[in-house]
């Protein structure tokens, strides 16, 4: 039994989670400026084009910032704390909230180097979480 | 908010509105440009800076929005009252205490005086008072220009106003 929120899963974002439940992660990618961005949106954050595509995503990127959360954000997270909340720099440029799974918080910098790890949480939801390259 | 000729009317000392701007630059914390940036802040008080005519040394109270001690350090740096990365040394030494060099968040600011989670028509109102000299004990001297900015969203939004009695 998974009790901890779940996404809601609309049209827009439908794709996005369909994908991750094959393991994969992909990001909206802009045709007009060529950026990419997350979360997906109908309009190009970066310059407003609808001109947008999905795009396969490497899975790989950095750590911008992080924290580690000693108290849970809840009774259903009690038993992860101590956990990483991360916002991770995608090598495609754009940036993901995440959390990092590690038995090691500590060990945790900014500028590491991780890779996608894929949580399957329910049969319908599967979660992109990082790992430490 | 009145017309110049009815505030005069009014026969109350009259606060003008000389400059304002307003930003907005994300919606989730992810998408924050830089998280140690205030950007929106940044726009805001460039836009209120440019209107006014003046920059922040004209500034002779300030009053920010201060949802948290790092909110305030980052609104000073924004809007160009210190240097980025030196807001912490900038209000060290009591320099914005009562009496100090630098009059911040007359009021008390939102921790010791009241914050609501609506906190920024105090800030307008504090503004207003210190420009009208009714502060009595925590008055500012001679206070003829101030400075408010609110923050709203995920350190999304900014809105600077500058406020004059001239």
């Amino acid at each position: 039994m998974y009790d901890k929120p779940l996404p809601v899963v609309d049209p827009e974002s439908a794709p996005y989670w369909s994908a991750l439940k094959d393991k994969r992660l992909i990001l909206k990618h802009c045709r007009d400026c060529g950026r990419h961005h997350f979360y997906p949106r109908a309009l190009c954050p970066h310059c407003h084009s609808d001109a947008l595509e999905w795009s396969d995503a490497r899975g790989t990127g950095s750590i911008y910032s992080f924290t580690i959360a000693r108290r849970p954000a809840g009774p259903a997270f009690k038993a992860d704390a101590p956990y990483v909340v991360a916002v991770i720099d995608l090598d495609e440029g754009a940036r993901m909230l995440t959390n990092i799974v590690i038995d090691d918080v500590e060990a945790v910098r900014i500028g590491q180097r991780v890779t996608v790890h894929f949580d399957a949480v329910t049969d319908d939801i599967t979660l992109p979480k990082f790992k430490l390259a | 908010m009145t017309s110049v000729a009815h505030a005069k009317a009014l026969g109350r000392k009259a606060v003008h509105v000389r400059g304002y701007g307003e930003a907005h630059t994300h919606w989730t914390i992810a998408a924050m440009p830089d998280l140690a940036r205030l950007t929106a802040a940044e726009v805001a008080g460039r836009d209120a800076f440019a209107m006014a005519g003046v920059g922040p040394e004209a500034i002779d109270v300030v009053e920010l929005y201060d949802s948290f001690t790092i909110t305030v350090l980052l609104t000073l740096e924004a809007l160009g009252f210190c240097k980025r990365g030196e807001g912490g040394a900038f209000v060290a030494g009591q320099r914005t205490a009562p009496g100090g060099a630098f009059p911040l968040n007359t009021n008390g600011g939102g921790l010791s005086y009241a914050h609501p989670g609506m906190y920024g028509i105090f800030l307008l109102i504090e503004a207003v008072r210190q420009l009208r000299g009714e502060c009595g004990e925590r008055q500012i001297k001679d206070a003829v220009t101030a400075l408010v900015h609110g923050t709203g969203g995920t350190l999304s939004s900014g809105a600077t106003c500058i406020l004059s009695t001239r």
